[in-house]
């Protein structure tokens, strides 16, 4: 396809997207709950332009492979199918409300006639909002938003770093560390714009150091890491044995009181009022990838991944530094995990340094598979990373919508998984492949 | 005219895309030896996989002493006494010889119990080593720890062990030393004379000559002729493969090289870690083809890996146009120009899941870049331009690479280091693997690069593609130099003679 073709479709996809939220976020919401302070139009224009601009390159960047499309079609009807069922639950909640509905209807038919009009205008929003499907109602898809930017800003690094024929298995444990960190530092009365960096620098020597292990030293990546998650875990704990807290922060250093709730809202999308106004992680994690994207699909570094993924001798022999590359590889997968423990404690206000972030690996690389990495590595795309990515918070909300048990859960991932590996593997057989 | 051992009648085989037979006809005679020859892509692999009970013939059919059979999968054809050996060995590496040999069908004693047969099993073992001419005492050896020539002996004593009435051998000698391909003829004629058939690939026509009775010729699935022993010569044999004479197999334009022209590459009293206790020096001008023979095993891959930065370099110095170069790691000696067509193109030279276009890209991206972004327009370009000028037969840039034939992979090879305008170019084998018509295209290459004024350092096995393009040849031994021949001393004899030792 023509690339100037693909250009102008990528960015006026981006464009729609982008004006498709905006529309509904200043349609849809409760009349009386008008824009929270900190959301001021130019914030939340701000969100759009990027979340669109990231969209686009992403569309761009994407390679029009029949591999790629294949890889990227698995996925979407996955989402699909899951959403579909999410939507029918949702109506079936809409459905038992019926009755209360034709209850409110006839009370505000008979307050019209009485001439009670204000109190007749509140119950018709209340219809308004029980007629509603509650899995796609705003505060839900927001949330849902920015758990899904959570798993993909983990995905997009260890994909990154699989697809590079590496594998990170101590993501959750740095997570846990990277919060607890965050909390330990602010707490201690670290302004919070320098406890931020501070924790990235972390997370990058850690990176680094794996990537040295295994370049240098030549231990299994595997190896490493797998000491990385004791080792991580271990620390969080014994540098905060309590749940360190933003309220605790916020009354010993009412200074930093201010630049923490900027940073919460930056990041996350949580305004001072402790509401979700717009779902920040998600469009962090969008510019991410679209920044993976341009690295992954048109930039030299991306190739000499996927050449080190496929055939790292064929790298080497090819002039290819590949100890830097891998090393580098290592340390952005370890600090986006970095970035995401510091979104999970801003988001959640405390964390528990024994179980914050854990099995969030196995999440990241089950996203990553999902999404089309394969873990013999030098195949995937960015793109890919950030559907898998969504397909665990839309099974998650499925789940809560159709009162499916909580225990469910991990067997319904995994055969997801397992369903969706198997599929690949028979369409890649069926076209005469190795 | 008694019956044949086997025989295929008007076989064709169907893969997607691609018709591999089309109604070839085939016979093997008791206690022949047969030669399967033809390009890559002709249909030798899949006829012999036809043969083995591998693939199953679309139509047509396989007679064995006359009768029409069907073998439904390679046991069934172990059984009737067919046995492939393939090019890939197929040995346990971390058994013993004696495991290997029985795998599988370990005789047993002692009824349902299935106790192996441990004594019997040895003297079985001793008397198939016997055959193919390997020391009893080679049956407690691992496999691993054995040479490429003792494992395919290994792999043949287990086809006899199976009563074997027809070994097919894939390419044998593709990996051998040259003793050990002498040992492997003086076991195929032992064969021979026991009442055993085999049909045998080969790419090497000088092989075919020595121990073949009959060459059936294939080209494009089809039968393209058939030579008697006493018709089998090289002109023959290439005429039928390629269905056309070819004038001049090595094509030699390029001037010869003034002796006091300056070198471009010089080595002197080079070692690198984990090498020779020698040093090695030499030089190599513009413009010319300096040949590099020696057996296996005499270290020409690893200095060549040395001076393209694979290997640290310990001691001594390397030039480049008079100046010093240092390289540290492959980076630096791409950078400066000396480049490296590795042996094994498919570990080592191209990514073969990916496509023609990235494996030719792949060393020219600083190039193609600007800032961060790559420009497609110009990345297009040299695509475009790399697969016309090398010929390489391809669909399109975006093919899998792993998808063409050996000569259109190694083409590739070539040209990702020819978009970087190369000062020095080593060829490790660089026709290994590689059928005629793209062994021509590659020495006329060579030659046209030659007159370019690179220098090329070919490393090579292949006796005749020595003589044929070098303009000097440098012998080692053991990791060292043996002598240099000028072209004018060049002959088979004295190449041999320095590459074994003697004085």
């Amino acid at each position: 396809m023509n690339e100037k073709v693909k250009f102008g479709a990528a960015l006026g996809g981006g464009f729609a997207v982008a004006a498709g939220v905006w529309f509904a976020t200043h349609t849809y919401h409760d009349p009386k709950d008008h824009l929270p302070a900190p959301w001021s139009e130019a914030t939340l224009t701000a969100w759009f332009i990027a979340a669109a601009v990231a969209v686009g390159v992403l569309a761009y960047s994407f390679e029009l492979t029949r591999r790629n499309l294949q890889r990227l079609a698995g996925v979407t009807l996955l989402l699909g199918g899951l959403l579909a069922a999410l939507g029918y639950s949702g109506h079936q909640k809409v459905q038992e409300n019926e009755p209360l509905i034709d209850t409110l209807t006839s009370r505000i038919e008979r307050l019209q006639r009485e001439g009670n009009t204000a109190e007749a205008t509140d119950l018709r929003e209340q219809v308004v909002k029980l007629q509603q499907n509650p899995a796609f109602g705003r505060t839900n898809v927001f949330e849902k938003l920015n758990r899904h930017g959570e798993y993909g800003i983990l995905c997009i690094g260890a994909g990154l770093l699989i697809l590079a024929g590496g594998i990170d298995l101590s993501v959750g444990s740095l997570v846990g560390l990277a919060a607890v960190l965050f909390g330990v530092l602010v707490e201690k009365g670290v302004h919070p714009f320098l406890a931020l960096p501070a924790v990235l620098a972390v997370g990058g020597t850690v990176g680094l150091i794996h990537g040295l292990m295994v370049t240098q030293v030549r231990v299994q990546a595997f190896l490493v890491t797998l000491c990385g998650m004791f080792v991580y875990r271990g620390l969080a704990r014994t540098i905060s044995p309590g749940s360190p807290g933003m309220v605790r922060a916020q009354e010993v250093w009412p200074d930093f009181s201010a630049p923490l709730m900027q940073l919460r809202q930056w990041l996350t999308g949580i305004g001072a009022d402790e509401r979700l106004g717009f779902p920040g992680v998600f469009v962090l994690m969008l510019v991410l990838a679209a920044v993976a994207a341009v690295f992954l699909h048109r930039s030299a570094f991306g190739r000499y991944w996927y050449a080190i993924g496929y055939n790292e001798q064929a790298a080497r022999y090819a002039g290819v530094t590949v100890w830097r590359h891998k090393v580098a590889v290592f340390a952005v997968c370890s600090l986006l995990a970095a970035l995401a423990g510091v979104i999970r404690f801003l988001g959640a206000g405390s964390v528990t340094p024994s179980s914050e972030g854990q099995s969030f690996e196995l999440y990241a690389i089950t996203a990553a598979v999902l999404g089309g990495v394969s873990l013999k590595g030098g195949e995937g795309t960015a793109v890919g990373m950030v559907l898998g990515a969504l397909v665990l918070p839309v099974v998650n909300t499925l789940m809560n919508f159709a009162k499916i048990p909580s225990e469910w859960e991990p067997w319904l991932i995994g055969l997801i998984l397992l369903f969706g590996t198997v599929a690949d593997e028979l369409i890649r057989r069926s076209r005469g492949g190795r | 005219m008694s019956t044949p051992l086997i025989e295929a009648v008007g076989v064709r085989k169907q893969f997607p895309g691609v018709l591999a037979l089309d109604g070839v006809n085939c016979r093997v005679n008791r206690g022949e030896v047969l030669a399967i020859v033809g390009e890559n892509g002709a249909g030798k692999s899949t006829l012999m996989k036809v043969l083995a009970g591998v693939y199953q013939p679309d139509g047509g059919e396989v007679r064995l002493n006359g009768e029409p059979v069907k073998f439904p999968t390679p046991q069934a054809a172990m059984r009737a006494g067919v046995s492939l050996i393939h090019q890939e060995l197929n040995l346990a590496e971390n058994l013993s010889v004696l495991d290997n040999l029985f795998l599988g069908r370990e005789p047993t004693v002692g009824g349902p119990l299935r106790l192996l047969d441990r004594r019997g099993t040895i003297a079985a073992g001793r008397r198939l080593l016997e055959r193919v001419g390997l020391p009893p005492d080679d049956l407690s050896r691992t496999v691993g720890e054995l040479a490429p020539g003792q494992k395919q002996l290994v792999e043949i004593a287990r086809a006899l062990g199976l009563d074997a009435k027809l070994l097919i051998m894939d390419e044998p000698t593709s990996s051998l030393t040259q003793k050990e391909t002498d040992r492997l003829y003086a076991v195929i004629d032992d064969l021979k004379a026991g009442g055993v058939s085999v049909m045998y690939i080969s790419h090497r026509l000088a092989e075919i000559k020595r121990c073949c009775d009959r060459a059936v010729v294939l080209r494009d699935g089809k039968n393209a002729g058939e030579l008697t022993k006493a018709e089998i010569t090289h002109d023959n044999l290439v005429r039928l493969m390629v269905g056309r004479d070819l004038k001049s197999f090595f094509p030699r334009t390029r001037p010869p090289v003034p002796a006091d022209t300056p070198p471009l590459l010089e080595l002197s009293g080079l070692t690198y870690r984990n090498g020779p206790p020698h040093t090695v020096s030499l030089a190599v001008r513009p413009g010319e083809v300096l040949g590099m023979a020696g057996l296996v095993g005499a270290g020409r891959t690893e200095l060549s890996e040395a001076v393209f930065g694979l290997r640290p370099v310990t001691g001594g110095s390397i030039t480049l146009e008079g100046k010093p170069l240092r390289i540290r790691r492959p980076g630096d000696a791409v950078r400066a120009g000396v480049l490296l067509v590795p042996e094994d193109r498919r570990a080592h030279g191209l990514v073969l899941e990916q496509s023609v276009g990235f494996n030719l890209s792949l060393p020219n991206l600083g190039r193609l870049s600007t800032g961060l972004l790559i420009r497609p327009r110009d990345e297009a370009k040299l695509h475009a331009e790399g697969i016309a000028s090398l010929r390489v037969k391809t669909p399109s840039a975006r093919q899998a690479v792993g998808l063409l034939s050996g000569g259109n992979q190694q083409k590739v090879v070539f040209g990702k280091w020819l978009a970087r305008g190369p000062k020095v170019l080593i060829l490790d084998e660089p026709t290994r693997g590689v059928d005629v018509g793209a062994k021509t295209e590659i020495y006329a290459l060579i030659d046209d690069l030659a007159a370019r004024g690179v220098a090329v350092w070919m490393i090579t096995s292949d006796m005749e593609e020595l003589l044929g393009v070098s303009d000097r040849v440098v012998v080692m031994h053991e990791g060292r130099l043996a002598g240099e021949l000028a072209r004018s001393q060049l002959n088979e004899e004295a190449v041999m003679r320095l590459a074994t030792g003697a004085s």
